[in-house]
């Protein structure tokens, strides 16, 4: 796995190799609320959820295992991977109803967003998919934030600043403001770390995120940036 | 659409390539960019589809709130370009 990237006709940033080696890594490893085979069987499922709906992934390979998953978590992996625009409170609210813990539902959101992302990326430049490494072994920490609140989503998130105690430090740092994006996935924060470390290599450091003159190429610059930004978000019909 | 920003035509063929099926299109629109732009460039323009292909996701499936500084920012152009018709902007404005 460290060898991604290494046959590319690209000279693709070490740091961006490095996040999505990290990125992939992840998905075999113990995470929070799933161990190591069942995130790689998520993954999996993300991929071929996407393959047979057109979205074209290159050399695609099948890797799902048909291992059990909990209540609801197919049609979460379905919608996130291939309809997110459609995903509303009462799909939500349905969901965590019938058995899925809410910190449940947002590791899978973010294994399928993660996944989702190194694979448009290769997809982007031509890059065969990188492929899921064995499950490691160990178990979920089930480690619940004790700070987490529901705020300005469906799912609890830990609060920047003061009112988000040891959990908020330990994500954000000292700041009392984040991007409500990257405080999403701070049920698990694995996951929202995750997120910020792809973030933070794909797009913009949060210390150059005013910083309108910002470019990683002399050739793209951040107004270039931002166009590209908003079509794809366009694509999505995501409003945010 | 007068973007007024340079390269923006095949800019934005690639990045509607790389949500189509189509791999031939893909490929031309991406031979485009590096042609006109160079490959650093065209690395960039794919960090940054794979960087909102991920985050446009989560704020879908989490039905994250827009921060309120933002509202009024984007009030002037969300209904001239049809955004607040998408169905995540209920969840985004109201959750």
């Amino acid at each position: 796995m460290s060898q991604i990237y290494s046959d590319s006709a690209f000279a693709i940033r070490t740091d961006l190799a490095a996040v999505h080696n990290t990125t992939m890594e992840s998905f075999s490893a113990p995470g929070t609320w799933f161990d190591a085979t069942e995130r790689r069987e998520i993954v999996a499922l993300s991929r071929r959820a996407r393959a047979e709906r057109g979205f074209q992934i290159q050399d695609y390979t099948d890797e799902v295992l048909d291992i059990d998953l909990p209540s609801g978590a197919l049609k979460l992996i379905e919608m996130v991977s291939c309809e997110a625009e459609k995903i509303d409170k009462d799909f939500y609210l349905e969901l965590v109803s019938n058995g899925l813990l809410a910190e449940q539902y947002v590791e899978i959101v973010g294994l399928v967003t993660r996944a989702v992302s190194v694979d448009t990326f290769c997809r982007s430049l031509g890059l065969s998919m990188c492929l899921l490494a064995d499950a490691r072994d160990g178990v979920p920490s089930k480690q619940l934030p004790d700070t987490s609140v529901i705020d300005h989503a469906w799912v609890p998130i830990i609060p920047a600043g003061p009112k988000g105690g040891a959990p908020a430090q330990a994500l954000y740092g000292e700041t009392d403001f984040v991007a409500n994006i990257f405080s999403a996935l701070s049920l698990v924060p694995d996951e929202a770390s995750g997120v910020m470390q792809l973030g933070q290599t794909q797009y913009v450091e949060a210390r150059d995120f005013q910083n309108f003159k910002f470019y990683r190429d002399e050739n793209f610059s951040r107004a270039q940036l931002e166009l590209v930004a908003a079509r794809i978000s366009a694509l999505n019909n995501c409003f945010y | 659409m007068d973007t007024e920003v340079e390269h923006a035509d095949i800019l934005l063929a690639y990045a509607d390539a790389i949500y189509a099926s189509d791999g031939e299109e893909l490929e031309k629109t991406r031979e485009q960019v590096r042609k006109r732009m160079g490959s650093g460039a065209t690395i960039e323009a794919a960090a940054t589809a794979a960087n909102f292909s991920m985050l446009d996701r989560i704020a879908n499936a989490v039905g994250i709130q827009i921060e309120p500084m933002a509202i009024g920012q984007t009030e002037d152009f969300r209904e001239e370009l049809g955004i607040n018709d998408y169905v995540s902007a209920a969840n985004t404005l109201r959750n």
